[in-house]
């Protein structure tokens, strides 16, 4: 029997995997109860208000174990999070820390109400870094050359064990390959950690702006909420695209303040140094972002998760107004609970 | 409060997407990009020639750049997260892995010569680790931290070790545990969320 005699059971099986692939996550679960518990907890509990099972079953008509299940749901997403004093607490909708960096925010901020916090991830737009995927290319043409030049084919079959058919070859060219991936993968990952532990900025209600400036830092770059003089938004083009594939969005946020603790390693170059660098720089963005920081002294926060989102808190925060986030927290909430975790990775 | 709870139950894809939608393509551009994704790869298939059935191989190049193809570009594209989309996703994981074992056990069972046993390993830890990473590019949010996710990354872990061993050990037999070790941990590592902790 040959391949080309059984070649038509392949299109078949892959049907047939899509269709039970289809139909294994045809039930979708639903939660009762979720919506009420969400408008209840939105409405009294938002800013970082503690509550008991006990007060949500009093403010709803619902049955305790439908609360009890649509309050777990709740947990399991990360949602809300219970003490060990067994009071619940809304993890605020924009706030996209792990629970050890949102204590960390909380023990440095006094308490304070945290609105924001992400990792930025400057990194990004390194092109540099594109060459952690020059490792899985690498090794695609390594299988190619191997599979398709006959001395680089009797090399590698020399190198197997005996005896090697070409099918053996294949596989272990396949093997290469995968090799390459998961390296690939790996050194992603590391990446993502790395600048993640750098580079935390969250926004308190009182506090201001609190960012990471260096490798086990305290939060100590600081621009507290009066100071705010001007607050932008920008995306880069190679932002803009990227944001049509990834799954978090990003952009940078330009804050300029008439007086920021910020330190040197970070602090914008002077208003002279930029112009004269953006001169041989053609692009309107590039002009754009050079006008902006040389009018007056201010920060860049660099790849941020749901720019748009954080541009709005602080521009509630200049107003002294949490109307827009109080108005959409509730939408926020919902959009939370599908699972969303901002991690950028490339 | 019917509304409200149609909303919760159902609408979330519909704010998911709200929230996004500043940021993504429309809905509808998003599918026109897979259209034009699959056009082009059927007249690239056209170009190459396997898009003439009678020749042998032609099938199985097509059904598996076909499917491979849009697993790998499918979460990229269609960013709008709902119930359709994952259910789609989950057809195309398993419609990619099925072609491709499909493909590798027609290969090995009309081989005129023998195959090799540790290739047999091999192809268990290629099918493991490509079959993970598909899923995972598939389906990010299923990867979170917890006990049933640590556990099936173990699980599947061990079985790449132990095959990956198994073939190494023909190859070089005095370092064959030490390289098993450095790919293991690698493809550890790469499965882990990498969303923080």
């Amino acid at each position: 029997m040959t391949f080309g005699q059984l070649e038509w059971i392949i299109p078949i099986l892959a049907l047939v995997g899509f269709v039970i692939g289809f139909l294994i996550t045809m039930k979708q679960q639903k939660i009762q109860g979720l919506s009420e518990v969400i408008d209840t907890i939105t409405t009294k509990y938002l800013d970082a208000r503690k509550f008991k099972f006990a007060d949500i079953t009093q403010d709803l008509r619902l049955p305790d174990e439908v609360a009890k299940q649509a309050l777990k749901e709740l947990e399991r997403r990360d949602i809300v999070y219970r003490s060990k004093a067994g009071y619940f607490q809304l993890n605020d909708p924009l706030v996209f820390l792990s629970e050890q960096d949102m204590i960390r925010a909380k023990r440095l901020t006094k308490g304070d109400n945290i609105i924001y916090g992400a990792y930025q991830h400057p990194f990004f737009s390194h092109r540099q870094l594109l060459f952690v995927y020059a490792i899985f290319f690498a090794t695609i043409i390594f299988a190619l050359v191997c599979a398709f030049v006959p001395s680089a084919n009797a090399w590698i079959v020399g190198l197997l064990p005996s005896p090697a058919g070409q099918v053996d070859v294949l596989i272990f060219l396949l093997f290469i390959i995968l090799v390459g991936m998961i390296t690939t993968a790996a050194i992603d990952n590391l990446i993502s950690v790395w600048s993640r532990e750098r580079f935390s900025v969250i926004i308190g209600e009182n506090s201001g702006i609190s960012f990471d400036t260096s490798y086990s830092d305290e939060f100590s770059g600081r621009i507290g909420r009066g100071v705010i003089k001007k607050v932008d938004i920008n995306f880069s083009p190679l932002q803009k695209f990227a944001n049509y594939f990834m799954r978090i969005p990003i952009g940078d946020i330009i804050i300029n303040s008439g007086k920021a603790d910020i330190p040197e390693e970070i602090a914008p170059k002077p208003p002279a140094a930029k112009a004269k660098t953006t001169k041989t720089k053609t692009t309107k963005a590039a002009k754009t972002k050079a006008t902006t920081t040389a009018k007056a002294p201010g920060i860049t926060f660099k790849n941020m998760p749901f720019p748009r989102e954080m541009f709005y808190v602080i521009r509630s925060l200049q107003l002294r107004s949490l109307g827009w986030r109080q108005r959409h927290a509730r939408t926020l909430m919902l959009w939370r609970s599908h699972g969303a975790i901002p991690s950028v990775s490339f | 409060m019917a509304k409200d709870e149609a909303l919760a139950e159902e609408g979330v894809d519909v704010l998911v997407k709200d929230i996004t939608r500043g940021y993504k393509f429309r809905p509808l551009m998003q599918i026109v990009i897979v259209c034009i994704v699959i056009a082009a790869m059927i007249i690239f298939l056209q170009v190459i020639g396997t898009l003439n059935f009678t020749k042998q191989y032609n099938l199985a190049i097509t059904t598996l750049v076909f499917f491979w193809v849009l697993s790998f570009l499918f979460p990229l594209i269609l960013q709008t997260r709902g119930h359709r989309a994952n259910q789609v996703s989950m057809g195309l994981y398993f419609a990619s892995i099925f072609s491709l074992t499909t493909t590798i056990i027609l290969l090995i069972v009309t081989q005129p010569i023998g195959i090799a046993p540790g290739t047999i390993a091999l192809l268990i830890a290629f099918l493991t680790g490509i079959g993970s990473m598909l899923f995972e590019h598939l389906h990010p949010d299923a990867i979170g931290r917890t006990t049933k996710v640590y556990l099936g990354i173990f699980g599947v872990a061990v079985v790449f070790f132990i095959c990956v061993w198994f073939y190494m050990q023909s190859i070089t037999a005095g370092y064959g545990i030490w390289i098993a070790i450095v790919f293991t941990g690698l493809f550890a590592y790469s499965l882990l969320p990498d969303t923080p902790k």
